[in-house]
């Protein structure tokens, strides 16, 4: 083998890695987001709470449970708990930090494939 | 959203070396100072035409030694804080302080469960502990003791215990479950109440009263220090629980059901602080008015009616609730029904359930926000205002005071939504008034029905327990003995632990001697 192939598969693998390490990333934060969501917010988004009930009026029943819900825009989510909307109640950054906030718009943003 | 407001006779730039030394405490990430932080710690029920109990920031320390240096910071710097443990005090004004300006003093970081006394059925809780973690800890540690969960169970069982609030099993009565706290004074030093005062003491959680005068209660709805570790009395989880649920198909009905009740309660055959409601609480959780109506003034009877009839409802609703071993549950069940002879006429639907089987099935009250649900009866941004009088545990007390309350809601509009909570030997009369925020014909009538409400119940003799932050001067002006005697106690207390007026200006009625000119 040239020294330039095994540069090349080299390179291939090592970025296969990093694309692996990346992809483990990814699904840890996912992780983290949707264990923020269960403890954080399903309290009033589970089925039959009040944030399910306002979600149905708003969207549809078939859109009102956030858990199932992918691609909402993360600058929404981020705006809607620092903001409310309607009667949802604001959460302070002690209630949920920026970064804790951030896991939590990428879990509800996640690709379809991903739910 | 609304600009900086800062404390009384403070300058800006006072305002932020005050920050600036709290940052040296907490670390500049639990300095909440920016335009977005003052709005998230606002009363979420506030009216939007309100700019009033604006919050200056907050600051959130982590531990015991972090909230005494954040006091000592506070009186050198002149500055208010506002201790909150999770600022779920919804419909009483949240996380927001009296007083703009103040600083709100956010102890939701202390949320560690410290201790848990299985054997004896006590726990020992930061503020920041919550309804819904306790409940989740004791589950997944299968720790046989249960929590008296409140409506709202978003909030901390100590801030809810400390505002006197009220859960549903036999321990209800929250604030009676403290047993021995742990306080920073307005000066940073730290207390311990009860046995905690000694060192070594093994029965702090168990105790109330210790050696000489017993404080507990001193720090409850006060402003006389920041309590950092509370003891709790926790149910042990009963063998069974029978639920008795009725309805009460015309108003006048609360007067000799109330008379029923009274008798049973008093002699203990119900132990739980049984509540009923009208049937506005219910339907209130469950759809919105203009389901069944859009046009002028309260609801008319017709209507009533037919929420009644969809939702199976009575006029007023409530379930007796009763907890223990099995022979001595249905004994009580037997008492229950023969002091209600055939005076229902659909009888008592009965519930059973025996250790073992699922939670959700049992006579608990689990820890649930569902019943927030009810500020979104008239659509927008909903909000509810609590208006909460004690009254004589008796059948024509009740009927007169909700026929009194009820006269007002109809002359401003306003549904009726009321309700009896049952104590050992008083009821607590809690009356919602539910409004959108935004519409400003709504809110003002809103306002003008509480304080109605307020002049009413003083001029029959009765105070309200609780009260919202913009109502607590008025409502302590009507506990006013030997010219207001208790708030001249109340005064000469807080001057004498808070001589620089720092913590929680205002609370309850209570005044420090350098903000007393704010009293409204």
């Amino acid at each position: 083998m040239s020294k330039t192939a095994w540069r090349a598969r080299a390179t291939v693998a090592g970025l296969a890695l990093l694309g692996s390490t990346a992809q483990a990333a990814d699904a840890d934060a996912l992780a983290q987001g949707k264990a923020l969501f269960d403890t954080r917010c399903n309290i009033c988004h589970a089925t039959g709470q009040m944030g399910t009930l306002m979600l149905a009026r708003r969207v549809g029943q078939e859109n009102a449970l956030l858990a199932n819900r992918t691609q909402v825009p993360e600058a929404l989510v981020e705006h809607v708990v620092r903001n409310g909307i309607n009667s949802m109640p604001v959460f302070t950054r002690v209630e949920l930090t920026d970064a804790e906030l951030k896991l939590v718009a990428a879990y509800l943003g996640r690709p379809a494939q991903a739910k | 959203m609304s600009s900086l407001q800062l404390p009384p006779r403070t300058s800006a730039a006072a305002f932020q070396k005050a920050l600036a030394a709290f940052t040296g405490v907490v670390g500049k990430e639990w300095v909440l100072a920016t335009d977005q932080d003052r709005e998230t710690y606002r009363d979420i029920y506030q009216f939007a035409s309100q700019n009033t109990h604006v919050p200056g920031a907050a600051v959130a320390p982590a531990s015991t030694e972090e909230v005494q240096a954040l006091l000592r910071l506070a009186n050198e710097h002149k500055i208010p804080l506002w201790p909150m443990s999770r600022g779920k005090n919804f419909g009483y004004g949240g996380s927001a302080p009296v007083m703009s300006g103040t600083v709100v003093l956010d102890l939701g970081r202390m949320n560690r469960i410290l201790d848990i006394d299985v054997k004896h059925g006590h726990c020992l809780l930061e503020p920041g502990v919550g309804f819904f973690q306790l409940h989740e800890y004791l589950l997944a540690q299968k720790i046989p003791l249960w929590l008296s969960v409140p409506a709202n169970a978003w909030g901390s069982v100590i801030g809810n215990a400390l505002e006197r609030g009220v859960g549903y099993t036999p321990y209800g009565e929250n604030t009676n479950q403290l047993c021995g706290l742990e306080v920073a004074l307005p000066s940073g030093e730290l207390v311990r109440t009860g046995m905690g005062a000694m060192s070594n003491s093994s029965v702090w959680q168990a105790f109330k009263y210790g050696f000489g005068p017993s404080w507990d209660q001193m720090f409850a709805q006060s402003n006389f220090g920041v309590v950092t570790k509370a003891g709790m009395w926790l149910m042990p989880e009963p063998e069974a629980t029978l639920s008795l649920a009725f309805t009460l198909p015309e108003p006048e009905d609360i007067g000799w059901a109330i008379d029923t009740l009274a008798e049973l309660r008093l002699r203990r055959v119900i132990e739980t602080s049984v509540t009923i409601g009208n049937y506005v609480r219910y339907a209130s959780a469950i759809g919105q008015r203009n389901e069944w109506y859009q046009g002028p003034g309260a609801l008319p009877d017709s209507v009533a009616r037919a929420i009644m009839k969809k939702y199976d409802l009575g006029w007023w609703n409530s379930i007796i609730s009763l907890f223990g071993y099995k022979d001595i549950i249905e004994t009580q069940a037997g008492l229950i029904k023969k002091a209600f002879g055939d005076k229902l006429k659909a009888g008592f639907k009965e519930k059973r359930w025996q250790r073992g089987e699922p939670l959700e099935n049992s006579a608990a009250n689990l820890p649930s926000v569902r019943p927030l649900q009810v500020v979104n009866w008239w659509g927008g941004r909903g909000g509810h205002l609590g208006f909460s009088p004690v009254v004589p545990f008796d059948g024509k007390a009740a009927l007169d005071q909700y026929a009194r309350t009820r006269k007002r809601f109809d002359e401003f509009g306003h549904d009726y939504y009321g309700g009896f909570t049952m104590g050992e030997r008083y009821l607590t009369n809690v009356n919602e008034i539910l409004y959108d925020r935004d519409n400003a014909d709504h809110t003002q009538r809103s306002e003008r029905l509480f304080k109605a409400l307020v002049e009413d119940s003083a001029r029959a003799g009765y105070g309200e327990y609780r009260t919202h932050l913009s109502y607590m001067d008025e409502v302590a002006r009507g506990f006013d003995f030997n010219n207001h005697a208790l708030r001249r106690l109340n005064e000469t207390v807080k001057d004498a632990l808070d001589p620089n007026g720092i913590l929680a200006p205002g609370k309850s009625g209570i005044w420090p001697r350098n903000y007393r000119s704010n009293r409204s």
